[in-house]
């Protein structure tokens, strides 16, 4: 397998497939309803509904930045709000987004060269945020922020319903 | 390895990697003695149990890749340690210390010319270095994630941190 290949594998697993360093992200949020999703948890930390929007916009930069985008945040921001009403349809949405930006992802990672992975990407960002960062760490990054967050969603699920491993 | 960039200085760059989310290190980082063992209600863990976890997988991903007699603990009960609370006031630098020393160990494996990332360790089962090292990074990120959720469930996480 070439470097982007693996990569996309290791995208493909941690979203939807058997990561080795526990469930994936579309495992965690099986059997999640839209009023867990938004409920917050004590200790004002994200709601799993905020957790999946961020990942949603962080997903769709970097495909943003493969496809020749300096980079810079999501243009929906950091930590995009979540509806009011947490309905069904918007939870269902929500969800067909992060699908919708993660397929995007996996798509550029194919299509990406792997003789560029190397190359630093165009970021006009003053430190801290700014820097040298190739292409390569950049993919690799999204992977440990999905694993980051996949395990937040592990902790919150339990909180919110009472189920859900978190090992 | 086709790419300018090879795996080795993939990895060894994502170790070191925070641009969207707290390091291992802001996450143990100023976190009061009381809260240490403390379990936020309704979860399993207490930060000592998840800083003790990370700790032990780590150890265990860089002794299996670095010594061919090494023997892993039995998966799941020896990851973790045996009681929510640390057993001495001196634990957790201990801890953290130690994880600091394997993560530094397995940058070092990541670079190092001599070995082909690619290649199966002799003694496993079929596992890369490669492979190890990844794992090595993704359990890190997914458990620093929840420290970091168990501290704000504590009260006792800064944004930004």
């Amino acid at each position: 397998m070439t470097e982007t290949e693996i990569l996309a594998s290791e995208l493909e697993a941690a979203h939807s497939g058997e990561p080795w360093h526990g469930p994936s992200c579309s495992a965690l949020l099986a059997g999640v309803t839209a009023a867990e999703a938004a409920r917050r948890p004590p200790g004002g930390a994200h709601t799993i509904w905020e957790l999946v929007l961020h990942l949603t916009g962080w997903t769709g930069e970097v495909a943003q930045r493969l496809h020749g985008k300096s980079a810079g945040a999501p243009p929906q921001g950091d930590w995009p709000t979540q509806p009011r009403d947490a309905t069904d349809r918007a939870w269902a949405d929500a969800r067909a987004d992060l699908d919708a930006a993660h397929r995007a992802l996996v798509d550029a990672v194919h299509a990406f060269p792997d003789a560029r992975l190397g190359d630093i990407v165009p970021d006009p960002r003053p430190a801290p945020e700014g820097g040298s960062v190739t292409y390569g760490t950049t993919i690799r990054g999204v992977l440990q922020h999905l694993a980051y967050h996949s395990g937040q969603m592990a902790i919150l699920k339990r909180i919110v319903s009472g189920e859900g491993s978190t090992r | 390895m086709s790419g300018r960039q090879s795996w080795r200085e993939i990895v060894a760059s994502a170790l070191d990697w925070r641009e969207a989310h707290a390091s291992f290190d802001a996450a143990v980082a100023e976190l009061p003695v009381a809260l240490r063992g403390r379990r936020p209600e309704g979860l399993p863990y207490s930060p000592w149990e998840l800083l003790e976890h990370l700790r032990i997988a780590q150890h265990d991903l860089v002794e299996f890749m670095e010594n061919p007699a090494y023997e892993s603990p039995r998966w799941p009960d020896d990851y973790w340690p045996g009681t929510p609370v640390p057993p001495n006031a001196d634990a957790w630098d201990a801890s953290v210390e130690h994880y600091r020393r394997d993560r530094e160990r397995l940058q070092q494996i990541a670079i190092r010319s001599s070995l082909d990332l690619t290649s199966k360790i002799p003694w496993g089962n079929g596992q890369t270095y490669l492979r190890t090292l990844l794992l090595a990074l993704d359990h890190t990120a997914y458990h620093v994630g929840q420290l970091v959720a168990v501290r704000r469930l504590l009260g006792a996480w800064k944004e930004g941190a």
